[in-house]
């Protein structure tokens, strides 16, 4: 008897924490998470296995950094910079770039790299190229400051975001699609054009 | 030419009120009592008027920046400064610890090392001789079983002897701190090991 009523008043609790929506204390419980999530998303999508003849579907990864004290816009240079690269590289090419943003990026894409080897089923944890690399806007939290003549000044305490994914492989010649032509190719195109042309009003 | 009227017309009702305040009407005692005030000078209220005028002039943009001047500001332009990050093609590889570093300038990973021996160089100095000043004479540091090159008695009166408790160090070689200002020596009877 005494172990049936012990049994019902047990209180077993399960904790699945998926949204950690309330690891950051200081927020109230029902306003929403502002960081982005939609990128994230991608990490958990299940594709259907692959046909027989298909080419294989690279592995990837999908990770982002959030609120980094620093201009949206000056790391979208370094975003840019990153494009197409090979993970070595980019960490190489990072380490020597004279900007704050770049120290961000190179933590951001080490730490994707290790996911995708412990997570994301990927081999080698240098057969990896950035597939995207970009930069989004985060909070800006306003100041004042004074001008002359008693004019008010407004600051802005500017906090970005650096999303990047990275895809097993070796990176696309041209990621760019730059596009250069050499110098068979160049000839053949030209010749086209003046062929191409024509005599008009005549047979 | 109304206006003169009117003008005359004003002249000549104060000239009958003037004469009748003469004889008294309207009577004296139906006047309005009231006190002079004194107005003290106020000081002037400073308000954004001031500055700007009467007219606000807020700036405001007067045409659309053209797409040209958009990449211009993004890019920059390749004659000039082109404001996109390019890779560089001077960075090698450290023989010595494998690490990257631009040609041309020490590897950060190596210089560490050089940092914290030197550290420990200027805190012993420090200890035994009170100063890091160099005075007059420099210091001569010596390691684990390395005795002072073979000189007379006086050519160390005054000289700075440090000696660190542990062995030397793989990368410093004695030939590190040579003088670039000393003349070379014309002796033919120096030890290999004291060489430099």
């Amino acid at each position: 008897m005494n172990r049936l009523m012990g049994r019902l008043f047990a209180t077993r609790y399960q904790c699945n924490v998926q949204n950690n929506l309330h690891t950051s204390g200081k927020d109230f419980a029902w306003t929403k998470n502002t960081l982005p999530q939609s990128f994230l998303h991608c990490n958990k999508k299940i594709y259907p296995p692959q046909e027989i003849g298909e080419e294989p579907r690279p592995a990837f990864v999908c990770h982002q950094k959030t609120n980094i004290k620093y201009s949206h816009e000056k790391l979208w240079y370094i975003a840019c910079f990153v494009r197409g690269l090979t993970v070595d590289e980019a960490i190489k090419q990072l380490s020597f770039v004279n900007k704050k943003g770049a120290s961000f990026v190179k933590e951001t894409i080490l730490e994707a790299q290790d996911l995708a080897v412990k997570e994301h089923n990927v081999e080698f944890k240098s057969n990896l190229w950035i597939a995207e690399s970009f930069s989004g806007k985060g909070m800006h939290i306003k100041g004042i400051r004074r001008h002359a003549r008693g004019r008010l000044g407004e600051v802005r305490y500017q906090y970005s975001h650096y999303f990047v994914r990275l895809e097993e492989g070796k990176p696309p010649e041209d990621y760019f699609k730059r596009n250069p032509l050499n110098a068979q190719q160049q000839l053949d195109k030209w010749l086209d054009q003046m062929r191409k042309r024509k005599i008009i009003n005549s047979f | 030419m109304i206006s003169r009227v009117h003008q005359l017309k004003k002249i000549l009702n104060n000239v009958e009120k003037n004469v009748l305040q003469i004889f008294g009407f309207p009577p004296r005692e139906l006047a309005m009592a009231y006190t002079l005030e004194k107005r003290l000078p106020q000081p002037k209220k400073f308000t954004i008027k001031d500055i700007v005028g009467d007219g606000i002039l807020l700036a405001v943009p007067k045409f659309r920046r053209t797409v040209e001047k958009r990449l211009k500001r993004k890019f920059g332009s390749p004659d000039y400064v082109w404001k996109m990050l390019i890779p560089k093609t001077n960075i090698i590889v450290c023989n010595s610890c494998g690490h990257y570093h631009e040609r041309g300038y020490i590897c950060g990973h190596c210089y560490k090392k050089v940092e914290a021996e030197t550290k420990e160089i200027q805190d012993k100095i420090q200890e035994k001789l009170g100063n890091l000043k160099p005075i007059e004479n420099d210091v001569i540091v010596l390691y684990n079983g390395e005795n002072l090159p073979e000189q007379p008695k006086e050519f160390w009166q005054g000289k700075r002897i440090i000696e660190m408790k542990k062995d030397r160090p793989q990368w410093f070689s004695k030939n590190l701190l040579q003088k670039s200002t000393q003349q070379p020596s014309e002796s033919k009877d120096v030890k290999p090991t004291d060489l430099a």
